[in-house]
């Protein structure tokens, strides 16, 4: 069912998605070593893997988020958004259950109150993963 | 179109990669794509660094 307002929400969305993601991005990319160790804290990744892990992730949002505000491929952009957040919430949800302390840095690189943070965090990305799952529902395959 | 997204997703992750791995490649800052994970190592040479003492010589 669409009202009037549907497509102002979605490009509200459709923005609010694209900026964070190319914002959260642009940490990662001028900072790769600082996010490998990032992921290497969150003791989820075999050791391996960290380094490729942190140079292409951060590209992944920025040519998602790119893609969704200028249009190209929207539900192909928003598919791979979900699809990071999802993964995102998984090692954040983890890591607090099993009491695991770890810098998430995905908007800062250090907090006084990590645990605090990841809490936050982990609302931020379910609120993200919700306007991305209703954009998905409300927009057809372009 | 399951089938558009797909080639969408394809086509953003190869365009994402290849922006990924050229901008590492070309950067200064860039970090070493395969191996094991550096930091690690030398995070543990610190916490088990020997302090060096050096011998006084008396000067006759």
């Amino acid at each position: 069912m669409k009202n009037d307002y549907t497509p102002v929400f979605l490009f509200i969305i459709k923005l609010t998605l694209g900026i964070s993601f190319i914002y959260g991005s642009y940490h990662r990319i001028a900072d790769p070593e600082g996010f490998a160790k990032i992921l290497y804290g969150t003791a989820v990744f075999p050791g391996v893997c960290i380094n490729i892990l942190a140079i292409s992730i951060p590209f992944v949002g920025l040519v998602a988020g790119f893609s969704l505000i200028m249009g190209l491929f929207p539900r192909s952009a928003v598919l791979i958004i979900n699809a990071t957040l999802s993964g995102f919430i998984l090692i954040i949800g983890f890591n607090l259950l099993r009491g695991h302390q770890f810098d998430c840095g995905y908007f800062v690189f250090s907090s006084e109150n990590q645990t605090a943070s990841n809490i936050y965090l982990l609302i931020t990305d379910f609120l993200m993963l919700a306007s991305g799952i209703y954009f998905l529902r409300k927009t057809t395959a372009s | 179109m399951i089938q558009k997204d797909l080639k969408g997703i394809f086509l953003l992750v190869f365009f994402a990669l290849i922006t990924a791995f050229s901008y590492n490649y070309l950067s200064p800052s860039g970090i070493p794509h395969f191996g094991q994970w550096e930091p690690l190592k030398t995070d543990s040479i610190k916490a088990n660094s020997i302090e060096i003492i050096k011998p006084s010589v008396k000067k006759k």
